[in-house]
């Protein structure tokens, strides 16, 4: 066994450890595949916010691991050594390395399945791991100053509660987003990493570390001033980056002004973003079998519909892609999302108005229900109020349709009439 | 070669009195033993004397380096310590344990490959190479904390009670490896075994509550204060109960 790995236990403690911690990382990730897989940076970022559960782990290993040296005194003779810090810090730098071998093992397991799914690789956002690496030696350093100050091993379990609920503070937004380091629920599709919301966390995490290790021996960094100017540095970081860290988790993520697109199909063509290309080709499909029937009736279909997340810049002739929850992510989407794109053939900016476009939603909402009812994807239902002119007359039908679709596709929502006896 | 400790003093708590108050105590050459009862500062002086244990006040200087001052690095590689209780992860095998403790304290791998074996037979534990740290006995375990003091094959040796819990043979054993350490030419060797000192130590200091109450040769010692059956017990209690002189 090798000397670095001193104080962690044998060989099969060891692979315990590391199991444990592996463990942790996947159960993090794993109930939430579906919404990751469909894109890289997602998928990335769910591996990098493991350490809310693989940072507690790694915390109680690290408490156990000095709870150990405390007792054996051997840490007397490490104060004997030129480099006592380096020589005393090694099984928090093993159990770090433990650690971090495991989170990497997730972000690479979590990036290789999104890969595999068909979605492009972003590894210019993958220097998102290394504030979580630095979290996941604060954490660990928290664990090992409870375990060496104290010498108490069952200390372990109540490190790992502690160190998760301070995770829970931040999620709970009572305490900035130091301990955040991943776990988004949306695609980030169009969006980018930004530099300092996620690298604060790691400036305070340093300083952590720093801290920790001067409060668990008294010895390793206040016997020289050299040493004290460490400390001062670390508690510099820890105020610096706490004070500097998000307020939210949405701080860690910028929309980008134009996003590329990866597009499908003619009549009409579908575009979705570059990063979540796994919905389009059956999105396409759905949408050119349901746009038949509008063309039928009469519209005048865009020629294009494509993803956005905002009306600025958005060409006023295009349509706009609306996917259901995590169907972004997903290889087959719902008819739903293919009648709700049709039905919305431009960007308009009433749609992000603080008042919602409420006529505008039930002339949607109407159109999309009868282009499903044509399209043989539902029946009308008995108590439907719409019930009766959806079985009604075809021409008078067809007439509202072209008229709804042409003043959605204009933004002239005031102009929207609903038929006679709905709505 | 000289160990000198001067106007220490070593506190726990400020509002106690300090554990351990010396104006000035040389302890070398030769084996000297460190006296008096728990609680006295033995232990606390030794770490001190060990470099792993920053004195509140004083000096403690080896061949006139100061073990806290600036050339620390240059004296701390000579120092040898062997705590009270050193207790080694359980499932190393001996040598690995020898072969932490080397690189605990910066001998170079090729010199710690090469000096480890011998030392482990000068310990009497070569035969042990292999066995888990766990399977040794309470002996074989003291004789392994002497190997970790002699990695960098120092010239001042420290033994904190060395003897303390091991039965009549394997007390007899480790006196011989320690009787047979020639080449350091420091020894300070703490113990509440009189026996244990007036075999091994040539000279002897007692420390009762944090101060030296007497030093000098360990003869002198017994012959001046034993009594009439020249008793070392009695020499010490006589010093003790009398305050030093």
């Amino acid at each position: 066994m090798s000397v670095r790995l001193a104080w962690l236990g044998g060989r099969w403690a060891i692979l315990l450890q590391f199991g444990a911690l592996l463990a942790v990382g996947v159960v993090s990730v794993a109930p939430r595949v579906s919404s990751w897989v469909g894109s890289w940076k997602q998928a990335l970022d769910f591996g990098a916010g493991a350490t809310s559960l693989m940072g507690p782990v790694a915390a109680g290993a690290a408490c156990l691991a000095y709870a150990r040296l405390r007792r054996s005194v051997m840490s007397e003779v490490m104060m004997q050594s030129r480099w006592d810090w380096w020589r005393w810090l090694q099984p928090a730098v093993a159990v770090w390395a433990l650690a971090s071998t495991a989170l990497i093992a997730v972000v690479v397991g979590c990036t290789s399945i999104a890969s595999a799914a068909g979605v492009p690789s972003y590894w210019g956002s993958a220097w998102i791991v290394l504030p979580a690496l630095v979290l996941l030696a604060a954490q660990a350093s928290v664990g090992a100053a409870v375990g060496f100050a104290s010498g108490r091993a069952w200390l372990a379990p109540i490190v790992v509660a502690g160190v998760f609920s301070v995770n829970l503070l931040a999620s709970a937004q009572l305490i900035p987003q130091v301990f955040n380091t991943g776990g988004v629920t949306g695609t980030l599709a169009g969006q980018v990493f930004t530099v300092w919301p996620v690298l604060m966390p790691a400036v305070a995490a340093a300083g952590i570390v720093v801290l920790a290790v001067a409060a668990a021996d008294r010895r390793l960094l206040w016997a020289t001033w050299s040493r004290r100017c460490v400390v001062g540095l670390g508690l510099g970081a820890l105020v610096v980056g706490w004070l500097s860290a998000p307020g939210s988790n949405d701080e860690r993520y910028e929309l980008l002004a134009d996003p590329p697109q990866t597009c499908a199909g003619t009549q009409p063509q579908v575009c979705v973003f570059e990063e979540t290309p796994r919905p389009l080709a059956d999105l396409t499909a759905k949408v050119e079998e349901q746009a038949v029937f509008l063309v039928r009736a009469g519209v005048q279909l865009p020629d294009r519909f494509v993803q956005s997340y905002a009306v600025a810049g958005r060409d006023p002739s295009e349509g706009v892609v609306r996917l259901i929850g995590h169907e972004e992510s997903r290889a087959s989407v719902s008819e739903d999302s293919a009648t709700n794109t049709l039905v919305t053939p431009a960007p308009c900016e009433q749609d992000f108005g603080a008042e919602p476009p409420y006529l505008a939603m039930d002339a949607r909402h109407l159109l999309g229900r009868w282009l499903q009812v044509r399209a043989g994807i539902r029946k009308p239902a008995g108590g439907d109020s719409d019930r009766a002119w959806l079985l009604g007359e075809q021409d008078r039908q067809e007439a509202w349709v072209r008229e709804v679709y042409r003043q959605l596709q204009t933004c002239a929502f005031e102009e929207i009439q609903m038929p006679d006896g709905v709505g | 070669m000289s160990l000198v400790v001067d106007d220490l003093r070593c506190s726990y708590d400020r509002r106690n009195p300090p554990a351990v108050e010396i104006d000035l105590l040389d302890l070398g050459p030769g084996v000297c033993g460190l006296v008096g009862v728990n609680g006295a500062g033995k232990s606390t002086l030794l770490r001190t004397l060990a470099g792993s244990r920053r004195p509140e006040n004083g000096r403690v200087r080896v061949d006139d380096v100061s073990l806290y001052g600036p050339d620390r690095r240059r004296v701390l590689g000579r120092i040898g310590y062997m705590p009270q209780h050193l207790d080694l992860p359980a499932e190393m095998r001996v040598s690995d344990a020898l072969a932490y403790a080397s690189w605990v304290r910066g001998v170079p791998p090729g010199a710690a490959r090469a000096r480890n074996p011998q030392l482990l037979d000068r310990v009497g534990l070569s035969r042990r190479a292999t066995d888990r740290v766990g399977q040794l006995s309470g002996g074989m375990n003291r004789r392994l904390a002497l190997a970790v003091a002699l990695v960098t094959d120092p010239d001042v040796l420290l033994l904190d009670e060395p003897t303390t819990g091991l039965d009549p043979a394997q007390r007899v054993a480790l006196r011989g490896i320690i009787s047979d350490l020639t080449a350091t030419a420091i020894t300070v060797l703490s113990s509440h075994v009189m026996e244990d000192v007036a075999m091994m130590a040539s000279r002897i200091a007692v420390l009762h509550e944090g101060r030296v109450l007497h030093i000098g040769a360990v003869d002198e010692f017994v012959t001046a204060r034993g009594g009439p059956e020249r008793s070392p017990e009695f020499a010490f209690l006589a010093t003790i109960a009398g305050g030093g002189a």
